[in-house]
């Protein structure tokens, strides 16, 4: 099937058309209610999808994924306080933020991954726990050896939330574009073959080192990106809720509840847990996982491959439809 | 030799205390059918993991087509055309038949020529080849354990494989999917080319089939040669056989289906 | 600011060793369960917060009525410990039997799938606490404990070395229920039936042992030894939230990795260890972030050079079950 009539394609498309309207209509000043949340969304599915190249194509549960997302806004501080600290905001600093952010990630995770690769499941959860604080107590000991208590404050950047909104559009597209190449992609069926028999994947010439760490690292980058608008958008760099053990149980209850090993899965599983976060925050929001949790064990145990994948299962006329 | 396409030279292979491998020789040549066959514990399993490249001998090399592959990974010799089934079938469960055979087709001997699209339509081919046609679109955990066999041997050979190691392919089925298996590798080897080397249990079967044999025990190789000279040799009888004139019989019947 | 005064650093030793005592207990619940069932329970740590919030909840609730010193530090454990055998049963039914009750072998499969299930229960831990503070006004999720020990509650061990004597208490409490475990896991023929099940569960239904019955009552035994250890947790460290699970359980990971899976020697000494190198660091550096750095920047290192831990052996089926590759029989 080529490409473009591809039903993940369709998806892509609508998700971006969607979010390109409502960026639209913010621009002059309709749905200024609803741009909060699109782009909480925006980043809910981008997290999702950034950990599901590591997760759900290929198996390997990242525990600590925040790290990256955390290391992402440490480099946006850095450009934003440090390197063009006397500079009013441009697109260039936002670009220049991404680039950063994308590349320490994407550094960190190669170096990282060399090693924890080649442990398995449980050993390498507990290595990203790991890693995540390694990285959090070093940020913040570079913070107060620079005389800041924890968060740093942006200096005023005189940005809109038309301005924010654009900032996580632009992250989204790439992220949405990027993890649906590689689900769809050789690269991505070698993933699919490593998480279901790593070891029958290496006899049948799958390289399976190269392709996990090729996996880790994008997914690094990716969620390293989102460093950038969350930082921006927040206008401060707060390493203890940035790296915090909670964004990485987000990402990974958002993949696990939408299902693995599908592009729909872990977007679905976005908006599942957006929704009960959004319905529930009115009264207590953490009070969600009592609902989320037992859903999770639920899934585990009954249907391990997520909402998406057991529709796909039970019903194989629809697992094309439900890429 | 040219026509040696796969030969093992010393090869000894160690766990903690135990030798499961024990300076084992052999040579297989282009387009036969290789037997192994061995009680269980010889270690037969275990040679097929060091001639894959899962296992690192302690001592002893692997050529291929002359080559030494000795220090190669698993994936590397997959791509240069060593395939191999599994005694305990590894189907990738969560994908779809068709699914399954295409990562063979892409990963095996056309990697990086092929793309995903091209590798499918290979896959379809190769389904109706072992007869799993009907089946293509069903997630691989729903196939029983004979299908299941099929689509072993199916993504093996969407590789392309020069060399295909099937390691007890015949294990856990009814008489009469015997047959239709036998029927399928005589095929392969007609069809395609392939040489084969099989481990193998059951007896009359890779008897018949196999037009060399090697017999292992405890890791030691005691005998080698035609299906004939197997069941003649006093070695092989005292150890495995039992019965020498059963064995002869079963020799009988090659040249029949 | 480096501080290399002599009392510094013998404070430090001394508080070290006592906080290392409470976290290597803080952690043997989690590698005999690991260790011994591989369950990698992600649970643990929300157990000890389970019971410390409890704990300091109903302390405070029931403060200056008899009733409130079956919730004092040292009574909570037994209470804690009581209440840990019940959760213990739940965690069991609900999210470990329905993957590998039935399992004689654990793959990796197995493995991944209990960790996530153990992780959904631990979730709904951490949301209950928010849940009944919603629902009830009562409960709070930042609770405090405010129990002394002792008159005066402090003691000097010399100059500008002045350590809490509750702190005593804690370490030594900590090590007598170390050595609990350590003496019902390899002296009662109940444990020596835990050990069993780990090696061959088949073998075991075979003379007759419920492997089923071994595998329920390892957890309860574990969920027990986490939950006992919460009144200890909060008494060192006043007040707890529910987001104090993300400082505990990581540390019981590093120290469980470090002492290695399944030794609760290992793990106990492991955690002492971990004690002195942080409170001596912080002592130093007066900066609890190095300590926390240095901490997990340990547990890397050991992840990559010695993943058995520090007291585990080198052999094939441990390595195996670390790296997962062929190599294993």
């Amino acid at each position: 099937m080529r490409l473009f009539r591809r039903p993940g394609f369709i998806t892509i498309s609508i998700l971006l058309i969607i979010y390109l309207i409502i960026g639209i209509m913010g621009q002059y000043g309709y749905a200024s209610a609803v741009l909060g949340n699109a782009m909480d969304t925006m980043m809910y599915i981008g997290w999702a999808l950034a950990l599901a190249i590591i997760m759900s194509y290929a198996g390997y549960v990242s525990f600590g994924h925040a790290v990256f997302v955390g290391l992402g806004a440490w480099m946006t501080a850095l450009v934003v306080m440090n390197i063009m600290g006397t500079q009013p905001f441009t697109p260039t600093m936002f670009v220049f933020s991404l680039v950063l952010a994308a590349a320490a990630s994407a550094l960190l995770a190669f170096a990282v991954g060399f090693v924890v690769l080649r442990l398995r499941g449980a050993y390498f959860a507990i290595a990203t726990i790991g890693l995540d604080y390694v990285i959090l107590y070093l940020a913040v000991y570079m913070l107060r050896r620079a005389g800041i208590a924890p968060p740093l404050l942006f200096r005023n950047l005189n940005l809109t939330i038309q301005d924010f909104y654009w900032m996580h559009f632009i992250v989204f597209a790439i992220t949405v574009i990027v993890a649906y190449l590689a689900k769809v992609s050789r690269f991505g069926l070698g993933l699919a073959a490593i998480r279901e028999d790593e070891e029958a994947a290496e006899v049948m010439g799958v390289d399976t080192f190269r392709y996990k760490l090729l996996a880790f690292t994008l997914s690094a980058l990716l969620a390293g990106m989102w460093g950038a608008p969350l930082a921006f958008r927040q206008a401060k760099f707060d390493p203890y809720d940035y790296f915090s053990l909670l964004n990485s149980v987000i990402m990974i209850v958002e993949n696990t509840v939408g299902g693995l090993g599908s592009f729909l899965g872990p977007i679905i599983g976005s908006y599942i847990y957006y929704a009960l976060y959004w319905t529930l925050l009115t009264k207590i929001a953490q009070a969600s996982f009592v609902v989320l949790g037992p859903l999770i064990v639920a899934i585990i145990a009954l249907a391990p491959e997520g909402l998406v994948g057991w529709l796909r299962r039970r019903f194989p006329r629809l697992r094309g439809a439900l890429e | 030799m040219p026509d040696v396409i796969l030969r093992g030279e010393g090869i000894v292979k160690r766990f903690g205390g135990l030798v499961a491998v024990d300076n084992v020789s052999f040579q297989v040549k282009r387009g036969e059918i290789f037997g192994i066959i061995g009680p269980n514990g010889a270690g037969k399993t275990t040679l097929f993991n060091v001639i894959s490249g899962v296992y690192k001998p302690e001592a002893g090399r692997v050529y291929y087509e002359g080559r030494d592959i000795t220090p190669l990974s698993p994936h590397e010799r997959a791509r240069l055309g060593i395939a191999r089934t599994h005694q305990v079938v590894k189907p990738f469960s969560g994908l779809t038949v068709l699914e399954n055979i295409a990562v063979g087709a892409l990963f095996g001997t056309r990697y990086g020529k092929i793309e995903v699209e091209e590798a499918l339509e290979i896959a379809r081919e190769v389904a109706e080849f072992v007869g799993l046609a009907s089946k293509v679109d069903l997630p691989a955990s729903a196939l029983n354990v004979q299908e299941k066999k099929r689509l072993e041997l199916a993504r093996a050979l969407a590789s392309e494989p020069k060399v295909l190691l099937l390691d007890e392919v015949l294990a856990g089925l009814t008489p009469s999917e015997i047959g239709d298996m036998l029927g399928l590798l005589r095929k392969v080897r007609e069809e395609r080319g392939v040489t084969i080397v099989m481990v193998e249990h059951i007896m009359h079967a890779i008897m018949n089939l196999a037009d060399r044999m090697m017999v292992l025990h405890f890791g030691r190789k005691i005998a080698e040669g035609t299906p004939e000279e197997i069941a003649n040799n006093p070695d092989v009888i005292t150890v495995y056989l039992g019965d020498p004139s059963l064995a002869l019989k079963f020799v009988k019947r090659r040249g029949g289906a | 600011m480096i501080s290399l005064a002599a009392e510094a650093v013998e404070r430090g030793l001394i508080e070290g060793l006592l906080y290392g005592s409470l976290l290597g207990a803080l952690s043997v619940g989690l590698t005999l369960i690991w260790g011994v069932m591989r369950v990698v329970n992600l649970a643990h740590g929300h157990l000890i917060v389970l019971a410390a919030m409890f704990l300091a909840n109903f302390y405070t609730l029931y403060r200056g009525h008899l009733i409130a010193e079956l919730f004092n530090p040292v009574a909570g454990i037994v209470t804690m410990g009581v209440f840990g055998a019940v959760i213990g049963i739940v965690l069991y039914y609900t999210s470990i039997h329905p993957i590998i009750g039935k399992v004689d072998v654990i793959t990796l499969k197995h493995e991944m799938a209990t960790l996530m299930a153990t992780f959904g229960f631990g979730l709904t831990l951490y949301g209950l606490h928010y849940a009944l503070a919603a629902w009830t006004g009562e409960y709070s999720t930042e609770p405090a404990l405010s129990w002394t020990f002792g008159k005066p509650p402090y003691v000097e061990l010399g100059p500008a070395v002045t350590i809490e004597k509750i702190k005593f208490l804690i370490g030594g409490l900590s090590l007598l229920l170390a050595l609990l475990l350590f003496a019902v896991v390899r002296l009662t023929n109940l444990g020596l039936m835990i050990q069993a099940v780990a090696q061959d569960a088949r073998a075991l239904a075979l003379v007759g042992i419920d492997p089923v019955r071994i595998k329920l009552l390892t957890t309860i035994i574990a969920t027990v030894f986490a939950m006992a250890v919460g009144p200890l947790y909060i008494a060192w460290v006043s007040s707890a939230t529910p987001a104090s699970e993300s400082i505990v359980a990581p540390l019981a990971f590093v120290i469980v990795v470090a002492g290695g899976l399944g030794s609760i020697l290992g793990t106990y000494v492991a955690g002492v260890i971990l004690g002195l190198v942080y409170e001596v660091v912080v002592s130093v550096t007066q900066e609890v972030s190095i300590a926390l750095f240095v901490t997990f920047l340990i547990l890397l290192l050991i992840l990559a050079l010695k993943p058995q831990g520090l007291f585990g052996g080198l052999d094939d089926r441990v390595v195996s079950l670390i790296r997962g590759r062929g190599e294993s029989r």
